[in-house]
């Protein structure tokens, strides 16, 4: 057996860089036009969703809640390109306002959901047995109930705040990732590499959580992201049932709601806050679907 | 080849069964498959023991029944006096392990048949090498590093791949990084399964002379388990032959390839191709007529009778036991002596 002699300048070598599936993924995920449009478009919302109604009221010295009943609501023009509603606030601060919302609620109800979900599926699964089958009953149970229903009682009785709707959100959203995760841990403990981790010696919450979890990361993260858009929506109906952010706070849910009830006279109140949340539900796929693809390595040719 | 100290493993009457539902729901049959069935062998201190036999005759499943991998259905597995196969304890609708068993793990380890598969994807190769050192709090972070890279050296590779991920690696690399996940932990008793036949015949050769410098170096006590016997009788001290689930024939490796007393394990080393030309076109040739009995509904008498160039009608009725035929050397067969 030729052994190589042990490296020559022994602590100081330099080590040799590994090409981790993650490097191998954003690669992929590189080469798809669309999902990097989506990525740069989502970016682009997000920071003029946080700067934006600062600048605004920095420059013009209006915010979200500044009335000027005097001047409203009228149509688009230069002072507020996207014109102002009935009680005279400018437009453009208030719907950037509301994606701020949006994006707040549906990140952090989506984040929630996917931790909440991701544990207890990978523990139910990998226990198996009767903890398994108690575990996913429940979820079973949960899942049979009117999912809005829930959160329309949780609300209720909790109170309204901005806090409690993502988490009402959340708690309730896990239930998704927890089924997709538990039917992907169910096929990979069955491979070897668990049983070599078990022989080694590696404890059970040990082989959840450094050998389960970052090999089911990949269905999660698109799981997430998918979600995103669908937390968003679920936040504008509840506004629109005027349980979730409370006026005069905007969020793109109630701006739609108010701009719905005018639409034929005052075309813009809908029209922009309807037009940004749909150009972030769009991208959110678009940008979920190439994860999709560049986290499955089975896919590439 | 008498010992008087104790064997470092006693596996005795072991009996591995798996319930098997054949496909159709409510209306499938549940069926039990014996894989293996009645094994008898011990080896000693040092010693590397083969244990041969096709594809499905459960030489794998035994190797994992004796590391308590998957549970026996019945019989004993002693290791270093002491009952493991009783240490396991049922909790929450199915067996697990006893924490026992747990830390048992630093004495028997495991080699894998596919490295691709038995290496976790997202981890580096110093993840998969600390992995077991973590365990058991083997060394602390600083010392980590350097215990991972002492690893690669001894298995033959470049300590300054540690960052990298397995599938940047050849297969015969792969096992390699196996190997030293194996003896990371510094055990006692290695259990290869079949650690060279998912690769190219040149790197098989490496592997094997790999695993034989070791086990001098190192006074490994191993159980080798391969389906030819071309491989095992490099490294082995005894071989034990298997057919459906039981030990046909038992002996020194050099009795077994030159004396084989079984018709089939002569088959077995009628296989083995002899690398002369004229020799080998000369050579008598022992080929099995048919397949393997299946291990969901073995035939009655010898498990081998059906194959069996040599069969008589007694062989149909009676399973013949492994009896010793002669100093070290047991055999399962009603016609030998």
């Amino acid at each position: 057996m030729n052994v190589p002699a042990a490296s020559g300048d022994g602590g100081a070598t330099t080590l040799v860089a590994g090409s981790s599936l993650w490097a191998d993924a954003w690669r992929r995920l590189r080469r798809n036009r669309l999902a990097v449009a989506s990525a740069v478009t989502i970016l682009a919302l997000a920071c003029a969703c946080l700067a934006g109604p600062w600048l605004i009221a920095a420059t013009w010295g209006h915010d979200e809640q500044s009335q000027d009943l005097a001047s409203g609501p009228r149509p688009p023009s230069w002072e507020h390109p996207f014109g102002t509603d009935f009680y005279g606030r400018d437009l453009l601060v208030r719907v950037l306002a509301g994606g701020r919302v949006s994006l707040t609620v549906g990140l952090l109800a989506a984040l929630v959901a996917a931790t909440i979900g991701t544990l207890y599926g990978a523990v139910a699964s990998y226990a198996g047995g009767l903890i398994d089958a108690v575990m996913m009953r429940a979820v079973d149970v949960l899942y049979a109930l009117p999912y809005m229903f829930l959160v329309i009682i949780l609300v209720t009785i909790l109170g309204k705040s901005l806090l409690l709707v993502f988490l009402a959100l959340g708690a309730v959203g896990w239930l998704l990732t927890a089924r997709v995760v538990r039917g992907q841990v169910l096929s990979l403990k069955e491979r070897e590499f668990i049983l070599a981790a078990r022989s080694l010696g590696t404890p059970a919450h040990d082989i959840v959580l450094r050998h389960l979890i970052p090999n089911v990361i990949g269905p999660v993260i698109v799981t997430f992201t998918l979600s995103v858009p669908s937390m968003i929506l679920q936040e504008a109906f509840l506004s629109f049932l005027g349980l979730g952010i409370q006026a005069p706070r905007p969020s793109l849910g109630a701006l739609i709601s108010d701009g719905a009830g005018q639409m034929l006279v005052f075309w813009w109140t809908l029209v922009f806050p309807g037009g940004l949340m749909a150009v972030l539900l769009f991208a959110l796929n678009f940008l979920g679907d190439g994860l999709r693809d560049a986290l499955d390595p089975r896919l590439e040719r | 080849m008498s010992d008087d100290a104790p064997p470092l493993l006693e596996v005795r009457d072991l009996v591995v069964r798996f319930d098997v539902v054949t496909p159709g729901g409510p209306w499938g049959r549940r069926r039990t498959l014996t894989a293996v069935d009645g094994v008898h062998v011990s080896v000693r201190r040092g010693e590397t023991l083969g244990l041969v036999g096709e594809s499905g005759c459960g030489k794998s499943t035994t190797g994992r029944a004796v590391l308590q991998l998957e549970k026996p259905s019945a019989g004993e597995v002693i290791f270093d006096g002491r009952p493991i196969h009783e240490w396991w304890v049922q909790r929450w609708g199915g067996w697990r392990w006893d924490h026992r068993l747990r830390d048992l793990r630093r004495r028997m380890q495991m080699i894998f048949q596919d490295p691709s598969a038995s290496l976790d994807p997202r981890m580096t190769v110093e993840a998969i090498l600390a992995e077991p050192l973590r365990n058991f709090a083997l060394a602390s972070g600083s010392e980590r590093r350097g215990r991972v890279q002492r690893l690669l050296e001894i298995v033959g590779l470049d300590p300054r791949f540690i960052r990298r991920y397995p599938h940047q690696f050849s297969g015969g690399q792969r096992q390699r990084i196996g190997i030293a996940r194996a003896l990371a932990l510094e055990p006692d008793l290695i259990v290869a399964d079949e650690p060279t036949s998912g690769l190219d015949v040149s790197i098989q050769a490496q592997i094997v002379n790999l695993l034989g410098r070791l086990q001098q170096e190192l006074g490994l006590t191993m159980m080798f388990i391969a389906h030819d016997l071309a491989t095992v009788r490099h490294v082995s001290d005894r071989i034990a032959v298997m057919h459906l689930g039981r030990i046909v024939e038992l002996a020194a490796a050099d009795r077994i390839v030159t004396a084989p007393l079984h018709p089939y394990t002569q088959a077995l080393v009628a296989a083995v191709p002899v690398p002369d030309p004229i020799r080998e076109r000369a050579r008598p040739r022992l080929v099995l007529a048919g397949e393997p009995p299946s291990p969901l509904d073995p035939p009655a008498g010898c498990p081998f009778h059906t194959r069996c160039p040599v069969r008589e009608e007694r062989c149909r009725r009676e399973s013949p036991p492994l009896r010793t035929v002669a100093a070290g050397h047991e055999v399962a067969c009603h016609l030998v002596d």
